[in-house]
């Protein structure tokens, strides 16, 4: 199966079962939980259920194209059910099932792997999921979000399309795997990651993104006294990505770590309170 | 409590979604022994544990079906309950209907009306009641909430099994309520009504699942077969079943149900890396075990334990692609980290925080050269040698390996510092400045990697403590019990002759206040204490010899010297033992400031005869005495020391008063006592510390 039908499979098969289908956030972002319909949805209790395709930014990930496992952009297929229904795991090995994984013939594995994003105060219980000792999946219970402690515990399934394409075509080669009839992975998008390693190592201005995070971080205060939630936190993860870009250039020291992250959190927690404010008034 | 005659069996299983697997072992052993505990269930029945990631099992026979309890209710004072005819009061009457008795069943105690009555409960019943306490009681590092109740447990519980006396034991958890069925092994779980244990333990069995037991310090039936299986892997592969890495092996077995065995290989170029790097990158990314022979040579395979019925060919293919293309990556780092100039990585060290109150990794670096300077005047290593490893000890903590593998700090180092020229003597220096790790790890082999490993640790004692991040109760988090162990172990080891007050008081001088030093010491003290004691040491004789912490090397001679003495000379020991012991007891009302300035013996003031030959005594063999102790002759000379005064010490306590109303002359023959004792005590050990049984 090529890495576009693997997603043309995710999304029937979440559709069925009654996910709503929405595309990914056109703001850098380092996973799929920073999206508004994670990050905002799963606060309060309304159920809530949802798949989509988030395209990832990682800059310390980035190997210049030349490793065959990590690269700092890549795509995750995120899905969230609110609350989590008893037979997730279940459903999940259906999903596995349906884009072409026999389940019968492989060591599946659930290992140990609590999630924690400092970032968005935000803390899981869960696994890796391996297949055949291969990382496929994130599989978290969220417990808590921009510190609080969530209501509806909802289950976050995190598919690295990537890793789940090397399984399903035998390639472990993240560039070599087939996107398309005629195309690789890696005709599409080893250009860019090789140009934006060097960007993020070497050719970064810290200078410039230090400032960018200080206005940044400005406009989100100014937003929400406006009560302009979404432009707000819009700029929150812009925040986040200028961090990641400063931490990739290695412009940010051990002692300095901390006061950036807390700045973001700090961010993130005043967009969540007005949500919930929000979600209050209307009665949820 | 009576038991009844009847006798019930009782099977728990709690089905899970994947425990994860460092918390299996607690838990089973924590349920099983809350289980024995509870009240209700005291008497004899046997209860064994089992578990796989995904159950916790409890099996209970010979349980009694009911139980006996005494009960003892008290109810209104006894002046209010009857009317002056005798007949009870209506609050005698409401006591007696509420409890369902009569005036003939009750007793009084204190003034008080009480019933005392036997009640029959079933164990049943009692079950009920407790097994939902019993199971949201368990405490796991980390709890979770997966569902509306909020119950919490470290994954959430999928179904519960629950049987007593061929019969389901309905109890209601708040998530669930507990039924009779259970469910195979594997991503597609098969369905199973139960009505025995024996079926149940059947069912198991043919799905292949393997149950481990909880045996204290023991190995269950899954760690057994993975275990076996695995050896003979081994060794038809050539490699050397004495190797396998055994917290792995722990770690395996708690991630598998249906455990499946299978050699598999490796592209070979990759052999070319440290092998180190492989064996990390083995265990950490796949869990599967290196293969090494009994040269210490790594060969391109490895064991894998997968979980499930599988296709063996396809599982083997997926599990070498990835396990190549994971070694593609180290080679990547490896490749990078050795084109940067290892020893020009340090300016880089001023960016990575050691400790908030203690600096950077560059401090800690620049603060161990310093100490290193101190102490090489007392070792015999090379100062330059030594300086240079610990200018280049921490600097792989900034390399791409060490990020991704902390494990293999200092590994790194060794090859990065070698590589680019550095001695062997001081690369392998780097690599065992963390050795050694655990209790009975391997030491450093050099006397450089000794110095360093000891500079590094001290320095951290010494930084932690001016922190006043003191160790308590059971948590350390900066691991102070294991430095300081550490520190006494290399010392022992290396047998260095070196005062560790002298070390530690300058080398708190580089932090800005050395007001915790005396409680470093004292800490330091207990730790040499533990570790002596550890090694079979008595206890009192233990505290008798390690009264300082300096010269450690010294006190394990006389501690084994002393030992040794006491099992093969037991009289000459013993004669030594009661002068010290005498003598104290004659001191022990002295303060330590009169003992200090009592002055010195003044045979003028002697009286009796017998004074004057102790004190002849004294001076004819405090030679040969001192001598022995300087020779370090520790049995002969505590045999010469009891030979020398203890018999004449019984005579002089017969005759002599010591504690007369002349004041100089009482004075005096304290002085005496406290030089013979002092000849003894200040060099050797203080004997009054022991507990013996005579």
């Amino acid at each position: 199966m090529n890495f576009q039908d693997l997603i043309l499979a995710l999304n029937a098969f979440w559709k069925e079962k009654g996910c709503i289908l929405l595309q990914g956030l056109d703001v850098e972002m380092g996973a799929g939980t920073f999206h508004p319909a994670t990050f905002f949805k799963v606060l309060g209790k309304r159920p809530w259920k949802t798949a989509y395709v988030q395209p990832c930014r990682r800059p310390t990930d980035g190997r210049y194209g030349k490793n065959p496992f990590r690269a700092q952009h890549y795509f995750q297929y995120q899905v969230i059910l609110k609350p989590s229904p008893d037979k997730v795991q279940e459903l999940y090995f259906e999903s596995l099932r349906h884009v072409g994984v026999r389940l019968k013939e492989h060591d599946v594995r659930f290992v140990e792997d609590d999630w924690e994003s400092p970032t968005l105060g935000a803390q899981g219980l869960g696994w890796e999921v391996w297949l055949d000792s291969l990382e496929v999946t994130q599989f978290t219970y969220f417990q808590r979000i921009a510190g609080i402690d969530l209501e509806a515990i909802p289950c976050e399934i995190t598919y690295g399309l990537e890793r789940i394409c090397m399984f399903l075509q035998g390639q472990y080669n993240l560039f070599k795997l087939e996107w398309c009839p005629g195309t690789s992975y890696g005709d599409l998008y080893r250009k860019s990651e090789e140009e934006c390693s060097r960007y993020n190592f070497e050719q970064s201005d810290p200078k410039f993104l230090l400032e960018l995070f200080n206005r940044y971080e400005g406009e989100v205060k100014r937003l929400l006294k406006e009560g302009l939630l979404s432009s707000a936190y819009d700029f929150v993860l812009k925040m986040s990505h200028v961090f990641n870009q400063l931490d990739a250039r290695g412009a940010v020291s051990q002692v300095e770590r901390p006061a950036f992250i807390g700045r973001v959190r700090g961010a993130a927690k005043a967009c969540a309170s007005l949500y919930l404010e929000r979600e209050d008034e209307t009665g949820a | 409590m009576k038991q009844a005659r009847k006798e019930g069996e009782f099977l728990l299983e709690i089905g899970t979604e994947e425990i994860p697997s460092s918390y299996l072992e607690e838990g089973l052993r924590l349920l099983v022994d809350t289980f024995k505990r509870l009240p209700e269930l005291r008497g004899k029945f046997d209860v064994e544990g089992y578990q796989t990631p995904c159950r916790f099992i409890l099996h209970a026979r010979g349980l009694p079906f009911s139980f006996e309890k005494e009960e003892e209710i008290f109810g209104p004072p006894k002046e209010i309950c009857y009317q002056s005819d005798g007949k009870p009061t209506p609050a005698l009457e409401g006591f007696l209907k509420r409890h369902q008795t009569t005036v003939k069943e009750i007793g009084e105690e204190g003034g008080r009306i009480v019933l005392r009555r036997k009640t029959v409960t079933s164990t049943r019943q009692s079950l009920l009641k407790q097994l939902p306490l019993l199971i949201s009681a368990l405490s796991f590092p980390k709890l979770m909430r997966w569902e509306k109740s909020g119950f919490r447990f470290p994954r959430p519980i999928r179904w519960v099994l629950s049987l007593y006396d061929g019969k389901a034991l309905p109890f209601s958890l708040k998530p669930l309520r507990a039924g009779t069925k259970t469910y195979g092994g594997g991503p597609v779980r098969k369905q199973k009504m139960v009505r025995h244990p024996k079926e149940y333990f059947a069912f198991l069995k043919r799905s292949g699942i393997l149950l481990e037991k909880w045996i204290p310090e023991g190995e269950g039936e899954r760690r057994r077969f993975i275990r076996e299986q695995l050896e003979k892997q081994l060794k038809r592969l050539g490699g050397d079943p004495r190797k396998i890495d055994q917290d792995l092996l722990r770690e395996v077995t708690n991630l598998v149900e249906v455990p499946l065995l299978f050699a598999a290989g490796f592209d070979r170029k990759y052999l070319s890396l440290p092998k180190e790097i492989l064996i990390a990158s083995m265990a950490k990314y796949q869990r599967v075990f290196s293969v090494e022979d009994s040269q210490g040579r790594l060969l391109p395979h490895f064991v894998a334990c997968a979980n499930g019925s599988i296709v063996l060919a396809k599982v083997r293919k997926n599990y070498e692609q990835v396990l190549n293309a994971r070694l593609e990556d180290a080679a990547f780092f490896y490749a990078e980290d050795s084109q940067k100039p290892f020893s020009e990585k340090r300016g880089g060290l001023k960016l990575l925080v050691y400790h908030q109150k203690l600096g950077t990794m560059h401090d800690k670096s620049e603060r161990m050269k310093k100490l290193a300077s101190h102490f090489v005047r007392e070792v015999r290593v090379d100062e330059k040698d030594l300086l240079r490893a610990c200018e280049l000890a921490k600097n792989d903590l900034l390399t791409e390996m060490v990020k991704e593998f902390p494990s293999l700090q200092g590994v790194m180092g060794y090859y990065y510092a070698k590589g680019e020229g550095e001695t062997e003597g001081v690369s392998r220096a780097i690599w065992e400045q963390y050795l050694p790790k655990g209790s009975d790890a391997k030491f450093p082999t050099t006397p450089l990697g000794a110095a360093l490993s000891f500079v590094e640790k001290l320095d951290h004692l010494v930084g932690c403590f001016y922190a006043s991040e003191f160790p308590t109760g059971s948590v350390d988090p900066y691991g102070l019990r294991r430095a300081a162990n550490a520190v006494f172990r290399i010392l022992l080891d290396q047998k260095w002759k070196l005062s560790l007050t002298g070390l530690i008081g300058p080398h708190f001088k580089l932090f800005s206040s050395d007001s915790n030093a005396s409680k470093l010491q004292g800490f330091l003290q207990e730790r040499l204490k533990s570790l002596f004691r550890e090694k079979g040491f008595r206890t009192d004789l233990v505290d008798a010899v390690v009264t300082t912490i300096d010269e450690p090397v010294q006190m394990a001679e006389k501690l084994s010297s002393l030992s040794e003495m006491m099992e093969r000379r037991p009289n000459d020991f013993l004669a030594a033992y009661k002068v010290i012991e005498r003598t104290n007891n004659i001191l022990k009302p002295l303060s330590l400031k009169e003992k200090r300035e009592i002055g010195e013996v003044k045979p003028d003031l002697f009286q009796e005869e017998l004074e004057k030959r102790l004190w002849d005594v004294y001076n004819k063999d405090k030679g040969s005495i001192q001598r022995l102790i300087h020779e370090k002759a520790w049995t002969e000379a505590t045999a010469q020391y009891g030979h020398s005064f203890s018999e004449i010490l019984h005579q002089f306590f017969e005759k002599v008063l010591v504690n007369v109303e002349n004041r100089p002359v009482r004075q005096n023959r304290l002085v005496l006592m406290k030089a013979i004792n002092e000849l003894y005590t200040e060099t050797v050990a203080d004997l009054a510390k022991l507990q013996m049984n005579r």
